[in-house]
Formats: structure tokens, C-alpha cells, sequence
């Protein structure tokens, strides 16, 4: 197998390798072959490009060398443990049932096709990349080969990876800050929302972009590619990364960002890799509500709420957002959902109990064996025990071409069922039930156990959830609002007889 | 029983796959008709010689109390934790499953109320099914006297379940039909096929009941596998006592004490309506 990767292109890879926490929303939400772990070989059939640095960390662990079975001197993995694992494989995805397109007869028919590759894979990244290209056959989310040192917990801080503060999204091929956090290493350094990314330690970003091909931001591909860009703008504690910017004039600007711990939690979720968990929540006032662009009556006040992964961490914070949202009596709510990969999927009925008084469906996941209906819980009892009434104040959701999975069910079921308004971009359309099974060789199997369909009998795969509110990326919607999203949303929310969900 | 505690739990929890909640499965036990010429034994029969089998009757009503310690696990996704079950007669129950990552996902029975609180949904009350199921759970001695709970019983014939031919007593109550196999060999009860209901809806489950293992006279299943929605549980049991249990520990915590209380004052404020003139409605 021949690939040759530009340097550049390694130099990021094997950040992204190590800088384990951020590349785990990733993993946790969306499933495919990603970018950043399927090792498939390049130059294969797809838009979507797969990276596989010869000397990436994911490639250096071979197969357990407890097999008994005898191993030719020319390669790291007998025929039998390669083929082990790869029959293992198809054999759970295949009879998880999730895929109602996918007979039997298709699974060995995908098997034949790709099991003598396997056969003759001599190294545990050989393997990983025929898997993956199998896995890439099926066009699904929620399926991937995790290598096993990435579901690993990182043994030291510094390998933990840490934030050099912005957040960033394709729009066509360039890469937009979107976001600067409070604090960050980005914002002493003042970078703006807005500008535009040109490289990244001298990796042009624009050839990165367009290794891509013509995609939608909002699809899969186009998940990866941002994935791939989250990858490149992480960094770890104390390491610097040079970043060449176009700012809102057009004018260049270069900015050395220093990589910092934020102050987000690790935690562990079976076989998925680490992920990074954290929760914001505030109240808008007026003279805040400006900085987004807004003019809004005077008293008019929003609660706004960020999580970054759909973990259970998230549930207390959230519980005490909500119940200040309540006490300050606020005129409505937004729930920043961009970036946010998914996670368990038991929690949108949780989180969406707080702002349901009957219980409410958000779609139903099914399979060949049954089906089971995500219905919300209202939540009638304050973090203190008290009785109370669900919020039903006028709701916005904001999402974006990062907003998977579980964000897509919480956004799409709410949005059916008229209790809130979408704003934003569509989303990528991966929402598939999934586990992390272990194979035999220590990697991460992560496959689709269901399919999911909204309440109006949509599906959320491969479509995405449609905002109610579309919002262009633009670097010219910065000019005048921080966050165009935030601008957009409280505009209509605080506009006369307000009707969430219309 | 404690069998369907742990699926209980995990209905009520939602728990399930990593990105959404996986309750258990099942298929529709496979009706297999009774072997024509068969003396099939009656459904007392097939009961009477379980009990037998496991320790005869005495051995069971000696205890009041149990408390069930163990493991639950879901191999799919890595992940197990420990799991503690405790009853008391006639009909109380309390149980805990705790996952790393996740948290405690606790439910219980106290003769009145069933509950289930967990990180995902908060807390919830049981009612219709779920309740009608729980109430069945609940019952300290159900095992003894399996058949009371049940409107109609019958031994449908010799099936094989799991490679083993077992007496099918298909027990069918007003929340639905449930299999179980006991088999034909040695009297043991090995499997039971399902629905159990739930706030997400009704999901059909395959336990399979193994690993008998003597524990204060009575044998008792060590190990059962839950199969549903295409995704399997295990719960092992690693010791049963039969200790008293303090009253506390079948208390209604405190929020499921609040929402009890909230619905009891709904309802009383609802009455009045049933009173008033249905021609008065919506003038």
C-alpha cells in the first residue's frame, strides 16, 4: 500500500493523535471511518480523504503478540489474528440489525470482497485500513474502527491535550473562527470571530479544504473535514502553534497561541474513548444582548446554555442552569448545541423534560428486534427537591454542521413537536444508535445497533436536521454581531408575540 | 425474583447504547406446539417441581428478607458495575445498578408506589404496565407461588430453548404473555421470554437463567443474560444473604416522595370535575 502524505499533513495527524481529548467528541459522535482514526489507504474511491501517516502512533501498536499462532518473519500479524478480527467484525455489525438495506447476504457479500485483503494485512494498520474502507462502504455514520490506544485514558496531563481557545467551521473552503472562549490564549492574542484561518504552523488550510472535493459542510464528509480542523486547533498545555489569520478588513495578521488546560472534565464512557465534558450557562441581559447585535426591550432577558458532549456530567450543571433560568424568570431560552458531537442518547429525554410538561416524543429508535420510543421525562423537581413546573418559555436551539447524533435527535424531536425553533446551519445527518464493542485485538469496533426516525416519521441520517433560522457562516455576519447564530435567535425570540417552534 | 429487576432498571433507565438509550430486546418466543401424545404436567406441576428442585417450599418461605449482591454488565460497551438488590415480604423491593460514567440507576416497590430514578431521565413513577410488572417483581414469595399473579396458565408443550427441551408455561396476565422454560431434566427454570414495558415503550426480552448456585438452602440462579433490542445484559449474582433489611431501605426517597404527593393533590383538585354538568363543559 502506497501513501505518501506531505509533511504538514503528518505534523497535524500525529498532534491530533496525541492531543487525545479533543479528538474524543469526535469519536464519541460520529462514528465513521473518521478522518482522524480509520487508517484506510489513500487514493481509494472517496471524496473524503482518509490520512494515513506511515508513522501515525495508531499504526505503531500491532496485535497482541499473545497469539499462539505463529507469525511469518515478514509481517507483525499472522493471517489468523488479522482475519480473526475482521470476521469478528462484520459478524457483530451484521447481526446488530440496524441497517434494514443491508440482508445478510450483503454482509457476506461485503465480507467476500474485502477478507482476503484482510488476510494479507502484515501489521494491526493494514488491518485497520482495509476495516475501515469496508466500513466506508456502508455510507453510515456510527461506524468506525477505533484504534485500542485511542480508547485509552491519556497517562499525564500533557498528553491529555489541552485548547488554544478558538473554535473554528468551514464555510465553502475557508475556515471561520467562530468562537473565542473567554480567557483563551486566542482572545489575549485578539483574535476576532470572524476571521478567517489561512494556515496552521504553515499548513495551508485551503488545500487542505479542497483535498475534499466539492462538499456539503453539512454532511459527513463535511463533519470530517471539520473534524480534521478541530484536530489542527488543538494543541497541548504549553505547546505553540502558529496561526496566519484574514481579518474582518481582509488584512493578514499572524498569531503565535499557546495551548492551554481548560477547565473541562475527562470522563470515561465503556469502550468510547475519553471525552471532554463542559457546561456553560449564563444570562443575557440587554447591554449583553447588544454584543450579539440585538436591540431588545430593556427587562428582555435570555438564558443561555452550552454543553459540549451529551454525557451524564452535564445533568447536574444543566439542572442548576435551569433552575436559575426559572428564578430570574428569564423571556427565553437558547441551547448552543453547535460542536456538540452527541453522547448518550438517554439524556435528550432527561434535558428535554425540562422543558416539556407532557411527556413528548423525540423519534423512535428501532432495528429488526423492536423499537423504543425517546420520550421525554418532565422534570417537575428543582436540584433542591422542590416541586416546580417545566420552562415554557419560547425556545431556541442553535446547531450546526458539528451538532451529531444525539444533538440532532434532541434538535429534530423538539423541533417536531413544536416546542422549539432551530437556528443555524442544517445539521450533518448522523444520527445512529450505536455501541463500542471490544474485538479480539484490543481496537474499538464502534457500529450502528438501530436506525432512528423523527416523530413525523423523518429520517435524521444522511438528511440532517433543518433549521427553522438558517444562518450563513460568512466572515461578513461578523462584522456586526459576535455570534451571528446568538444574534439571529435572540432577534427572534425577542420580537412581538414570540411563538417557539411556529 | 430478581430477575427482571435489572431489566427494569435499565427500561427505566434508558440505558443502552453509548449514543442512545439500548433497552433490551426480543423476539416473540417461538410458539412451539405441545408434542401431540405428550402427559405434559399441569402448570402447578411444573412450578411444584422447581420449587423442589431448588430447595422445596420451606426452604423458601424461611426467609423474609434477601439481599441479592452481584454485578451487572453490558460486554458490548465495556461496561460494569456493581449491583445490589434487597427485598423484603410480603412485597418490598429496592435496587441498584451502578455504572462508571453513568451513576447509580436505583428502583424500588413499596407495596404502593414503583420508581425509578436515574442520571439520564431524573425521577419517574411507575404506572399502567410498568407498575402492573414491578408489582409482580415485588412479590417476595412470587417464585413460590407463581401462578397467583397471573390470570391464566397453561404448559404449551416440550420447546427447545437454548438447546435445551424444556416444559414452555406460557403465563398470561392483563399486561401481557410471558414464556418461561423449565427444563425438562432437571426441573430448573432456564429462560423466559418477554415484553417489559417501560416509559420508552415495550421491548421485548430473552433471559437466559443459569449457573444454579445454593445459597441459605435455596439453589439460586447465579447468572442471567438478558437479550433485547439486538444488545445483551448480564446480571451475576456473587452472594445472597437473608439478613433483615431495615425499614429505611424501602423508603420512597425523597423527590419520588415529592411527585407522589404532587399527583395526590392533582387528582384531589381534579375530582370536583367529575361532579360538574358535562353539558356545562366549554360554556
Amino acid at each position: 500500500m502506497e501513501v505518501k502524505q506531505p509533511p504538514s499533513d503528518r505534523l497535524w495527524y500525529e498532534r491530533a493523535m496525541k492531543t487525545t481529548r479533543t479528538l474524543l467528541p469526535v469519536l464519541s459522535s460520529l462514528a465513521t471511518s473518521t478522518l482522524l482514526l480509520a487508517c484506510s489507504g489513500g487514493g481509494h474511491h472517496h471524496h473524503h480523504h482518509h490520512h494515513q501517516p506511515q508513522s501515525a502512533p495508531a499504526q505503531e501498536s500491532s496485535a497482541p503478540a499473545a497469539s499462539a499462532t505463529s507469525v511469518a518473519p515478514d509481517r507483525e500479524l499472522s493471517e489468523t489474528v488479522a482475519l480473526e478480527n475482521f470476521d469478528t467484525a462484520v459478524d457483530l455489525m451484521r447481526d446488530a440489525g440496524a441497517l434494514s438495506d443491508m440482508s445478510d447476504a450483503d454482509w457476506e457479500s461485503l465480507r467476500e470482497r474485502y477478507r482476503e485483503r484482510a488476510s494479507e494485512a502484515v501489521n494491526t494498520g493494514e488491518l485497520r485500513a482495509v476495516m475501515s474502507e469496508l466500513i466506508d462502504e456502508l455510507d453510515r455514520s456510527h461506524f468506525a474502527i477505533i484504534p485500542r490506544d485511542a480508547a485509552e485514558i491519556p497517562d499525564s496531563p500533557e498528553s491529555a491535550g489541552g485548547t488554544l481557545g478558538l473554535e473554528a467551521r468551514f464555510h465553502e473552503n475557508v475556515a471561520v473562527v467562530t468562537r473565542v472562549a473567554p480567557g483563551s490564549s486566542a482572545e489575549e492574542a485578539g483574535v476576532q470571530p470572524g476571521w478567517s484561518i489561512s494556515a496552521v504552523d504553515e499548513f495551508d488550510l485551503e488545500s487542505f479544504a479542497n483535498r475534499f472535493g466539492d462538499i456539503e459542510n453539512a454532511s459527513m464528509s463535511g463533519y470530517h473535514r471539520n473534524a480534521g480542523l478541530a484536530a489542527m486547533l488543538a494543541a497541548a498545555p504549553g505547546r505553540e502553534t502558529v496561526l496566519e489569520f484574514v481579518d474582518l478588513e481582509g488584512g493578514p495578521q499572524t498569531r503565535t497561541l499557546e495551548g492551554r488546560l481548560d477547565d473541562a472534565m475527562s470522563i470515561k464512557f465503556g469502550n468510547l474513548p475519553p471525552m471532554t465534558v463542559s457546561t456553560e450557562a449564563t444570562i443575557l441581559d440587554q447591554s449583553e444582548l447588544r454584543a450579539y447585535g440585538v436591540e431588545v426591550p430593556e427587562d428582555f432577558t435570555v438564558g443561555l446554555l452550552r454543553f459540549s458532549v451529551w454525557m451524564i456530567p452535564i445533568m447536574q450543571p444543566i439542572n442548576e442552569a435551569i433552575d436559575r433560568f426559572r428564578e430570574a424568570e428569564v423571556d427565553a431560552v437558547v441551547i448552543d448545541l453547535r460542536g456538540n458531537p452527541g453522547g448518550v442518547g438517554g439524556l435528550s429525554m432527561g434535558v428535554g423534560g425540562h422543558f416539556t410538561t407532557e411527556a413528548t416524543s423525540l423519534g423512535t429508535m428501532f432495528n429488526e428486534f423492536g423499537e423504543i420510543n425517546f420520550n421525554t421525562n418532565p422534570q417537575r423537581l428543582s436540584p433542591a427537591g422542590e416541586l416546580v413546573e417545566p420552562l415554557d418559555q419560547p425556545l431556541v436551539i442553535l446547531v450546526d454542521s458539528m451538532s451529531a447524533s444525539t444533538s440532532e435527535i434532541f434538535a429534530g424531536g423538539l423541533q417536531a413537536a413544536g416546542r422549539a425553533a432551530v437556528v443555524g446551519r442544517r445539521t450533518p445527518g448522523m444520527a445512529l444508535p450505536a455501541v463500542a464493542e471490544a474485538l479480539p485485538n484490543g481496537d474499538i469496533l464502534y457500529h450502528a445497533i438501530a436506525e432512528f426516525e423523527l416523530p413525523d416519521g423523518s429520517s435524521v441520517e444522511g438528511i440532517g436536521i433543518t433549521p427553522d433560522r438558517a444562518v450563513d457562516l460568512d466572515p461578513a455576519a461578523f462584522t456586526d454581531s459576535r455570534d451571528p447564530d446568538i444574534g439571529t435567535a435572540v432577534e427572534w425570540l425577542a420580537r412581538p408575540s414570540v411563538d417557539a417552534g411556529e | 425474583m430478581t430477575k427482571r429487576l435489572a431489566l427494569n432498571t435499565l427500561l427505566a433507565a434508558g440505558i443502552a447504547a453509548t449514543l442512545a438509550p439500548v433497552p433490551l430486546t426480543a423476539q416473540d418466543a417461538p410458539a412451539k406446539p405441545a408434542a401431540e401424545d405428550a402427559k405434559l404436567p399441569t402448570p402447578a406441576e411444573v412450578v411444584d417441581r422447581f420449587i423442589e428442585v431448588t430447595g422445596g417450599k420451606d426452604a423458601y418461605l424461611a426467609h423474609k428478607f434477601r439481599t441479592t449482591s452481584g454485578y451487572f454488565e453490558m460486554p458490548a460497551m465495556g461496561m460494569k458495575g456493581p449491583m445490589v438488590v434487597r427485598q423484603a415480604a410480603p412485597n418490598l423491593m429496592s435496587a441498584s445498578i451502578e455504572l462508571p460514567g453513568m451513576g447509580a440507576m436505583t428502583t424500588g416497590f413499596n407495596g404502593t408506589t414503583g420508581w425509578s430514578i436515574n442520571p439520564m431521565q431524573g425521577p419517574m413513577i411507575m404506572e399502567g404496565k410498568q407498575l402492573d410488572q414491578m408489582r409482580r417483581e415485588a412479590d417476595f414469595f412470587g417464585s413460590v407461588d407463581m401462578l397467583k399473579n397471573f390470570k391464566e396458565s397453561r404448559v404449551v408443550g416440550v420447546a427447545d430453548f437454548k438447546g435445551e427441551a424444556c416444559h414452555q408455561l406460557k403465563l398470561t396476565s392483563e399486561d401481557g404473555i410471558t414464556n418461561v422454560y423449565f427444563s425438562v431434566d432437571t426441573g430448573l427454570m432456564v429462560g423466559r421470554k418477554s415484553v417489559e414495558a417501560s416509559p420508552m415503550g415495550e421491548v421485548a426480552s430473552v433471559m437466559t437463567i443459569s449457573d444454579y448456585k445454593d445459597f441459605g438452602g435455596v439453589l439460586t440462579a447465579t447468572r442471567q443474560t438478558i437479550e433485547a433490542m439486538g444488545q445483551t445484559q448480564v446480571m451475576v449474582t456473587e452472594s445472597v444473604t437473608y439478613d433483615e433489611i431495615e425499614a429505611d431501605a424501602f423508603a420512597l426517597p425523597k423527590v419520588i416522595q415529592t411527585l407522589v404527593e404532587a399527583e395526590k393533590g392533582s387528582e384531589s383538585t381534579e375530582e370536583p370535575a367529575k361532579d360538574e354538568d358535562p353539558d356545562a363543559a366549554g360554556s
